[in-house]
């Protein structure tokens, strides 16, 4: 879908031990409010990564009005799993209910279809760590490292050449960082530019997904040797474009 | 007031052109960037929101005009774009504030009614039957956990988080005005004179408190925080106010 | 319900099995939605209207909630509150009592209690009249749970009752 080849790159990558997810965000400019962007493991909700359920956290692109109600669809479908079955939804189940929903506005009369693809990282015990694809059509697949979005051609390619099997979750979010580094517009990283994310397990073995706030972003790709050496003058947003 | 160009087309489906851009929505953007210019400017210890009201003859009573509405005590919004899309949103908003009362004993945090609107909005351009809403919001509201916030809603249903934004007519003008004004400490005082000298740019005409519109968030203090509810009436203070005739004079005076 | 929000749900079996569910996805929504922990005034008016959805039809449950209430200074405060089976709101300052024994609990909280009780003084009144109220009452007196909410830590202690 042409309106998901114009927004802004989603990347995810899995590993053994956690799934790394990064996106990169089109509206920037000197007076947007980023004072009211959370971070932290619980009930954070970024522009483009979003907390499903406990064990799943998903990335976006596309039209961000229709990707914030499916967002909501995807929570309640995962609470109404929880209720009837007292264990968080599995991972590809939560990939199934959205895309049965996103089939449907394809098949019945009158409606547009959602203009967006989301990626899905998200672990349940029985398959583990999984990494899940989605576009408008209601298609699914599961990857080991996948990305949606803008110039997602050449972060395919790079994700092929540097992907290896057993990968570290250290090294993912180092590999996704890299790649994410060389495909983006823009010369400079940061975090007005990228949001970021991680889920693993905690000490308990229990999924443990992390949004990391703008000081956090800017703070890893410090340590990556990515962070920005010069204030970049970000463009100044345009205010009809409905794609992020 | 913007009308809806396009005739019958502005009423047919919302659909993905080859470019991959929906043409309803782009159209209900037009009826925005061709209405009255809206304004709003976050400051250290409140909000301020502002639009322009012109009348198109002089028999109109403006004092009858509402540009800049209450939706519950704690949030107003104003609007650029169609003024009867305006007002069945905001009648959608008010209720969706008190079906959140309803349930919690409070008022929403601006954010969660921002995302309501934006919902309503998003789901006129995904259904059968209607058309976008021609208007873009700015929602300011003020609550415990996140303070003063000011959102901007689009007829898509995008929303975003601004310290100062602008939109309709001269939103580029005023965009870059704002760029070239803000500070992160600006006090509302100083936020409500900009709003003012930003608006006065690309005016037509004569701008006085008959034909702005202007409305105030303010940030509670500890004491009023403390106190809680008044007595007698079982509410907390509003922190959302419009000024009154009386006060714009007062500021354009100044 | 979360770290600071406790609820007790006596009445029917299957009907607190539910209603903890209930509690927990509306809970849940919340928290993802807001982005903030509810706080216990705020759940008490969420647990008023779940059980008025069911005017009609209703849960067999009465449920009493405790809690500590966030301040706009940051600080905590104790919170108390409990409804009626269709979810009428009592916001008490002193003390709530709910089930079987609910009269008797009355009687014995109301000779007991006192203000500003320190935890452990509190806990020593509120097992007392647990433990007193059941043994003047024919349907319950297996025992009592009482956890101890305070801000650094909650202290569960289980007592036996006469169980006969």
């Amino acid at each position: 879908m042409e309106a998901i080849s114009h927004a802004g790159i989603v990347i995810g990558v899995l590993s053994k031990d956690g799934v790394v997810l990064a996106a990169e965000k089109k509206v920037t400019g000197k007076l947007l409010d980023m004072s009211g962007a959370t971070g932290g493991s619980y009930g954070g909700s970024g522009e483009k990564i979003f907390l499903l359920n406990s064990n799943v956290i998903s990335g976006v692109a596309g039209i961000t009005a229709d990707a914030n109600s499916l967002v909501n669809y995807a929570r309640q479908a995962a609470q109404r799993h929880l209720f009837s079955y007292n264990e968080d939804i599995p991972v590809e189940l939560l990939a199934q209910r959205l895309c049965d929903l996103k089939q449907g506005y394809t098949q019945y009369g009158g409606l547009r279809p959602f203009g967006v693809s989301l990626l899905y990282a998200g672990y349940d015990p029985h398959y583990q760590f999984q990494l899940y694809h989605s576009d408008p059509s209601g298609n699914y697949s599961g990857w080991k490292a996948t990305c949606i979005g803008a110039n997602n051609g050449t972060a395919t390619s790079l994700l092929k050449q540097d992907y290896k099997e057993d990968i570290s979750v250290e090294d993912a979010i180092e590999l996704v960082l890299k790649v994410m580094s060389k495909t983006m517009d823009s010369t400079t990283l940061g975090s007005e530019k990228l949001e970021f994310a991680t889920l693993t397990l905690d000490a308990s073995k229990q999924p443990k997904a992390k949004i990391y706030n703008p000081a956090e972003i800017d703070a890893l790709l410090q340590k990556h040797g990515l962070g920005k050496k010069e204030e970049g003058d970000a463009a100044a947003p345009a205010p009809g474009d409905l794609t992020l | 007031m913007a009308s809806a160009e396009g005739g019958a087309y502005s009423y047919s489906l919302t659909v993905f052109s080859p470019s991959g851009k929906l043409v309803q929505i782009e159209h209900a953007l037009a009826a925005v960037s061709s209405g009255t210019t809206s304004l709003g400017i976050k400051a250290s210890n409140g909000i301020v929101i502002a639009t322009e009201k012109k009348s198109s003859s002089i028999l109109i009573d403006d004092s009858m005009i509402d540009k800049v509405s209450v939706i519950c005590p704690n949030i107003g919004i104003v609007y650029s774009g169609m003024g009867p899309d305006f007002r069945v949103l905001v009648a959608k908003a008010r209720k969706s504030a008190q079906a959140y009362w309803k349930v919690y004993g409070e008022y929403p945090p601006t954010k969660v009614l921002t995302q309501e609107i934006a919902t309503i909005m998003q789901q006129a351009t995904h259904s059968g039957g209607v058309r976008p809403y021609g208007v873009s919001l700015l929602v300011a509201g003020w609550d415990i956990t996140r303070g003063p916030c000011l959102y901007q809603v689009d007829p898509s249903g995008s929303y975003w988080a601004w310290k100062a934004s602008a939109i309709g007519k001269n939103m580029v003008n005023a965009k870059t005005f704002l760029e070239k004004r803000y500070n992160d400490d600006i006090s509302l005082e100083d936020a409500i004179h900009t709003a003012l000298l930003t608006l006065k740019e690309g005016f037509e005409g004569h701008m006085t408190e008959k034909t702005i519109d202007i409305g105030i968030v303010t940030v509670p203090s500890q004491a009023e925080l403390e106190a809680g509810k008044i007595e007698g009436t079982g509410r907390v203070k509003p922190t959302f106010r419009k000024l009154s005739e009386e006060e714009v004079r007062d500021y354009l005076a100044m | 319900m979360s770290d600071r929000i406790y609820l007790g749900l006596p009445g029917l079996a299957t009907d607190v099995t539910t209603l903890k569910e209930v509690f927990r996805y509306r809970v849940n929504m919340y928290t993802i939605k807001e982005e903030r922990e509810i706080e216990p005034e705020t759940f008490a008016h969420l647990v008023s209207s779940t059980l008025y959805e069911k005017r009609f039809g209703p849960y067999f449950i009465e449920p009493v909630m405790a809690g500590l209430e966030k301040t706009p200074s940051g600080a905590y405060k104790p919170f108390i509150a409990a409804t009626d089976l269709i979810g009428c709101l009592n916001f008490a300052k002193d003390f709530v009592v709910a089930g079987t024994a609910s009269t008797k609990l009355y009687g014995v909280a109301e000779g007991l209690w006192e203000p500003d009780l320190e935890p452990e003084d509190l806990f020593e009144t509120c097992a007392q009249t647990l433990l007193n109220a059941v043994d003047r009452d024919a349907y319950s007196g297996w025992g009592a749970e009482v956890h101890l909410i305070t801000k650094d830590k909650v202290i569960k202690r289980t007592l036996k009752g006469r169980m006969d």
